[in-house]
Formats: C-alpha cells, structure tokens, sequence
C-alpha cells in the first residue's frame, strides 16, 4: 500500500500577499533537510505531500522534517483510492490502540457518494466489527482515524499527528548573529531566533593557548547541531587571547568581564555589517551571572548600534536546560573545557558597572587597532 | 620536532614500521589457515613470543599477545577474578584501564583497598603487608608510575603479599617499564605483567600479557582459540612482529638509554633552575631515568602545553589516556597544594631527543612559565 508523509504548515496562511515568498522558503528548506533520500514532493492546497520515498526512511525522514521551522504538523499515512473498501483495509493497517476512537472524514470529492458523517459512520463501523476492544467516543476520543477523500480521487488514511518544530521559515526573518560559545545558553538563543526565521551565522572567541582547541571543537560540534535547524552556518572564529591579555594589563581585574564583553559586541557587530546581518543574538538570560545584570547588560549594549536579540532574557536556567536537551546541545555544553570567558575570571567582577567608569578604564586600550587585528586573523567555518 | 610526551606514545622506530609494511604485504595469511604460508607465520609469532619472553625472564608459553595495554590490563584481572570473591589491593594512581577495570570490579561485589602512597607516586612498602589477609585475592600495582616516573618496589610488595598469602594473585602493570628499566619476572616473583609496544617505539594497537604458567586465567574475548584458547581474535601479525624488533631493540639499548636519560635530567635541571621558581619535582632521583615531572606553583599546564607547542615543543600534562577529565586523581592523591594541583608537567625522554634539544626544551618551558606568570599577573 502506498504512503505518503503529509506536512502543514503553521504560520504561512496569515501572511496574505507575502505568503509566496514564506511557501518559497519552507519548500526550499524541507528539500535541504531532505537532501540525502529521493522523494516526490506534491503541493496542494494547505499542505504538502511527501511520497515515493524508501519507507525503511520514513522515521529518518520524520525527525528530519520535525526539524524544519515552519511545519506545524506531520502526519504519516496510506494513500489509496477513494473506495469504502480500499480505505478500511488501509485503516486495519494502522496502529490502533485498544483506547477510545472516532473516525473524523474529510470529503473534498464533492462526487463521492456518500456526506462525511456517513462516511465516518460506515468506517467507525467497519472497525468496531474487526476490533472489539475499541469504543466509540465522538465527543473526546483517545484516537482520531483521520479520512481525507481528496479531489483527485485519492484518500489519505492516518492516525498520528505529530508536531512539527513550529515557527517560521529560516530566511523569511533576515539574518543575525550569534555570539556563540560553549555554554548551555547560546545555542538554545540561536534555536529561539532560527525558529523566528532567522537565518544563523555564529561568532565564537577563541583564547588559544589558554583555551584548547577541543574547547574549539566542542563550539563547532554545537554549531553542526544548531544546523538541523537552522540549515548551512558560517562559524567566525576570532582569535580573543591578545585582547584579553591587554585588558589583562592595562584595566582593573573587576572590570575584566565587562570590557571584554564590550569588545565582543564590538567585533561582532563590525562581522555582522560586513555579512549582512541585521541584529546580535546573544544567551544571555538576565541577572545569570554577574555579566547579565541590567547594569552590565547596558554597559556592553552600549558599545552596539544594531538590535541585539536576547530571546532567553526572562528565562530560568532550568527551561533553557530543557530546550538544549530538546535541541540535543546539552551534552555537548556541558564537556569541562573552559571557554575564553572563564581564563581571566577575576575573584570579584563587577556587578553593577557605570558606564562612564568603564569607559575611562578602556582609554588606555587602543580599542580600534586591536578589533582591527582580531578581524584581520578570523577564520570562517563553513557548516 | 621535539617531542618530550614518550610515556603517552613513542614515534615508531623506522625499521619497525619498514618490516611490518613488508610483512603486511608478504604474510598476509590467516595464521590460522591450513596453509604452509599461514604455518610459517605462526611459527614468526611464536619466535616473536618467545623474544618478549626472553627480555622478561618468562617462558614462551606464558606469553600472551592482545591488542594493548588496556587490554592486558583487562584481560589480567577480568581473567583471572571471574567467579571469585573478596578483596583487591591496588593504589589510586594506577593507570586508567587498570582503576576503571577494579572500579568495575568493586561494582561487582570486591573490596577494594587502596594502598597508601609515597610523595612520589610509590605504594609504601613499610606495613604493606597488613592490607593483605586471608581474602586478598588480588594485588594490582603498576611498576612504573606513568605520571610521576615512581618506581614501585614490586619485589618486597610482592614477597610480602605472598608471605600473608601464597595463594594471592600479584598482577604488575609493567606498560610504563616494560623496555625502560630492567625488568625480570622471575625475580620480582609477580603472576601477571602488562605489557605495550607503541610505548617503546612499536606501533599502536599491540601488546601482550605474561602469565605465570600457575596462574589459572579464562579468556574475556572468546572465539577462533587463538593465542593458546586465552585470546581469541585473528592475530595482528604485522603488529606482533612491529612490537618483537621494537623490544629487541629497546632491550639492547636499555643501560645505553638509562645513562643518556639520567644525563638529560641533570642537563634539564641545571638550565631550568636558573631560569624559572617556585616548582618542585615530583618524580624522584631513584624513579624512571626517562620521567620528569614537576609541579609549577599558579600555573595552568594545559596553557603551557599550548604555548610549548606553538613553539614546536610537545610536552604531557598528565597522563594522555584520562587528560579529558576536569581534575587529576595523582595531585588529588599526593595532596598537592592547591596552588600546585593543576601545574603538573610531565617529560619523558626517548632515545631520539638530544641534549641539545633537552637544553632548549628547559629554557623554552622556563621561560614560557614566566611569561605566563606575567600575563596572569601571578608569581
């Protein structure tokens, strides 16, 4: 029997004359996630049918696709053709649990003799005879046997609803980076932006020698993951460590954290201009650590003209942790290798940094050559 | 290159690795088949047995190959403990394929004791023997510590483990001495010696486990019969015959290398105590010739490894095979002060350095101790 994967699609429908463009996107997307397998991809009206593909795929295929922002739900099913018979032997084919039920009929073939109601009543019928532990609940039902009699004289047959990852398509929201490093927080912001639309490139700071390059690893293997949902990612990674070590001489241990975050905003707003992206993302979730109160938070936005996104702003540690685990980072995150931020720790940063402190600190920077010199010596991983 | 990290692995010797590409492509049979060919080349394994043998005092049949130190490791305590019950003396600076393995073991309803140690890594030989009593049925201890260089007294470790309990099983981790120092089973009295060959510049994947012929031990791999029914699995011949010449050779060199590596420490000390401070040796005058390790107060040895081998310098901190953990169990068990525990350098000699380059080596590590110092703002 044949099968077919069907997909809808969530927020498309309320973009009125844009809503070519959104279709353009999703479509182009769910064929880069499928890139690997062969398939016949079919549009129709409010959905797309995926079918002609190997079946031992299917499930592969699925989480690929629960993957592509945009989708709000798939739904695997039998394709068969509009004919009472046919279409209860591909009902028995389905996994139906000994739990309450209704059978819920579409019928876009206006020339089907028979309405809907009558439909899933002969249906509901059909599969109390065969099945007897099963009972009617039309009201609240545990499963719902989906029937959908289209026009072209073909039915599809499905039990399941899965949710898909939700959102918009990638691409339809322009384009942000993130400023990535190996913790919990910021591939999950990444994840939060992606399924707005954003497309992701990253900016990692690198501190080699004081960090390793499996730290650096660890940061790109966060980044591969980041692209099941977000599609191809350019990972910049800027050399931090004589940066750091300038600040480390010339400004006060507290204010170690804060100048360096401020030089991170710098340079990457001065790579997100040169690539075209319109905003920052960062993980920064407020009042986390002595770097995300309001106070340090507006010591270092300062320093950045364009937006800078902070979609995990009034989380708590514990759902960003539950999102990371979804998105698969948080294993990842938590290997023990220390990141630019931790070599410099001072014993007591600052928590409520003034601006006008923290900028006389920086004076003695020549702040311009060494963003310049951090710039010149980036390397760009292509993902 | 410089390359100071030999207790992690050597470079293969040339002619090792120019026979085993030879006998890749020449001895390729299945030792196992019924062919002339495949005949000859067991009769190559069972010379290359009988060479390892020779170099530890050992006899040919108690001679068995696997696929490394970790797996001799394994096989030494998994094979000879299955269906037995009580107790197991070892220390905690064992290397990680033996801990791990008595961990497991402890899981598996084992006591475990662990040996007091010494300032250098050894296992105290003063009162060793009241661990030992009626139920230790094993003594597992490493001959040569592959971090602090140490040299357990395995001989008066072992008589007085046998002398409490003649029926106690002694297993020695020799990988870290095996073709460094001069070594007899024999006469240290042990039941069971781990062996490795690419730590004496043979290739990787090989190794071999000595089994006293009174020793009752069962496989852990089980197959084909091969290596006497204790190891089954198609034998690595190239690996094998790689791992026969490497120590042929490091055995013929050993008093040449021991004179030479005692030379470079001297050489290694005398430069970097001019150069750099507050750093003490944990490896001592009577631990392995080839070992040093030393301990820099406020410094971050990974950093140093980092900025070493920028410079073209490849040093250990560490033992390589657990160096992803976060803290390390051999400052945790010498009770190194904190400003001590995560400065642990490690160098070890191999017959390819020079003096020359231990020379530059000393300065290099010296000098970049104190640039990192200074950057960090520590003293």
């Amino acid at each position: 029997m044949e099968k077919a994967i069907i997909l809808r699609y969530s927020e498309i429908h309320l973009k009125g004359n844009n809503r070519k463009f959104f279709e353009d996107l999703l479509i182009e997307n769910i064929k880069t996630a499928l890139g690997q397998f062969s398939y016949n991809f079919q549009k129709t009206y409010g959905r797309y049918v995926i079918s002609n593909y190997d079946e031992s795929f299917e499930e592969t295929i699925i989480e690929k696709l629960q993957k592509v922002f945009g989708i709000h739900s798939i739904s695997p099913c039998y394709v068969v053709d509009n004919d009472l018979d046919k279409i209860s032997e591909a009902i028995f084919m389905l996994q139906l649990a000994d739990k309450t039920f209704k059978v819920e009929c579409n019928r876009a073939d206006k020339t089907f003799p028979m309405k809907s109601f009558e439909i899933a009543a002969e249906l509901g019928g059909r599969i109390l005879s065969k099945h007897h532990k099963l009972v009617v609940d039309i009201h609240n039902p545990q499963q719902i046997v989906h029937v959908d009699m289209r026009e072209n004289k073909k039915t599809f047959v499905f039990l399941k609803n899965i949710p898909g990852a939700g959102g918009l398509p990638v691409g339809c929201s322009g384009k942000g980076l993130l400023l990535l490093s190996g913790g919990i927080d910021s591939p999950v912001s990444g994840y939060m932006m992606s399924k707005r639309g954003m497309r992701i490139s990253s900016i990692h700071f690198h501190s080699y020698p004081f960090t390793s390059d499996q730290a650096r690893e660890k940061v790109m293997t966060l980044a591969k993951k980041l692209t099941n949902y977000t599609g191809k990612m350019d990972v910049y990674v800027v050399p931090f460590t004589d940066i750091q070590i300038k600040i480390h001489e010339e400004c006060p241990e507290e204010f170690m954290i804060t100048i360096m975050r401020r030089f991170m905003m710098r340079i990457s707003e001065k790579i997100a201009k040169q690539i075209g992206a319109g905003a920052l993302i960062t993980g920064e979730s407020l009042g986390q650590v002595a770097s995300q109160t309001l106070e340090s938070i507006n010591t270092t936005n300062s320093v950045a003209t364009l937006p800078v996104f902070r979609p995990l702003i009034g989380f708590d540690k514990m759902e960003i942790i539950d999102i990371s685990h979804k998105i698969e980072t948080y294993e990842t995150s938590i290997l023990p290798y220390e990141d630019c931020c931790t070599v410099f720790l001072p014993k007591h940063p600052v928590t409520k940094p003034k601006l006008h402190i923290i900028e006389r600190a920086e004076k003695k920077l020549d702040i311009d050559t060494l963003i310049d010199q951090a710039i010149e010596n980036i390397e760009i991983v292509k993902l | 290159m410089n390359y100071f990290d030999n207790c992690a692995t050597t470079p293969i010797d040339k002619n090792v690795l120019d026979l085993m590409y030879q006998v890749q492509q020449t001895d390729f049979f299945n030792p196992s088949s019924r062919y002339r060919a495949s005949n000859k080349i067991q009769n190559k394994i069972n010379n290359a047995r009988t060479t390892i043998a020779n170099i530890i005092g050992a006899n040919s049949d108690e001679i068995y190959f696997t696929s490394g130190g970790s797996e001799s490791n394994n096989l030494a305590l998994f094979g000879t403990l299955r269906n037995k019950k009580g107790k197991i003396v070892t220390s905690k600076v064992e290397h990680a394929s033996v801990y791990y393995a008595i961990n497991e073991l402890k899981n598996r309803g084992f006591d475990v004791v662990y040996a007091p140690l010494n300032s250098d890594g050894t296992v105290k030989t003063e009162n060793f023997e009241d661990l030992i009593d009626e139920n230790t049925v094993m003594v597992s201890l490493m001959h040569v510590n592959n971090e602090t260089g140490g040299i357990n007294d395995i001989k008066t470790l072992c008589n007085k483990t046998k002398a409490k309990n003649k029926n106690c099983l002694f297993f020695c981790d020799g990988v870290q001495s095996f073709g460094k120092i001069p070594l007899n089973v024999k006469s240290l009295n042990i039941d069971m010696l781990s062996m490795s060959a690419h730590k004496i510049h043979g290739p990787k994947g090989v190794g071999a486990l000595y089994v006293s012929k009174n020793v009752s031990i069962t496989p852990i791999i089980f197959g084909g019969g091969q290596e006497n029914k204790l190891r089954s699995g198609t034998e690595n011949v190239a690996g094998i015959l790689g791992f026969e010449l490497a120590a042929q050779t490091a055995n013929d060199v050993l008093s040449q290398n021991i004179s030479l590596f005692n030379c470079y420490k001297d050489t290694f000390f005398n430069t970097i105590s001019n150069i750099v401070v507050d750093f003490f040796e944990i490896s001592t005058k009577n631990g392995a010739p080839n070992i040093i390790s030393l301990a820099f107060k406020n410094i971050k040895s990974e950093v140093v490894l980092h900025m070493l081998e920028q410079k073209g310098y490849f040093v250990g901190n560490g033992s390589a095979c657990s160096s992803k953990q976060t803290y390390s169990r051999l400052a945790t068990e010498l009770h190194l002060k904190k400003d001590y525990a995560e400065g642990i350098i490690r160098i070890c000699f191999s017959k390819y350095n020079t003096t020359e380059q231990v020379e530059s080596l000393a300065k290099e590590l010296g000098e970049t101790i104190n640039t990192l110092r200074k950057i960090m703002g520590v003293r």
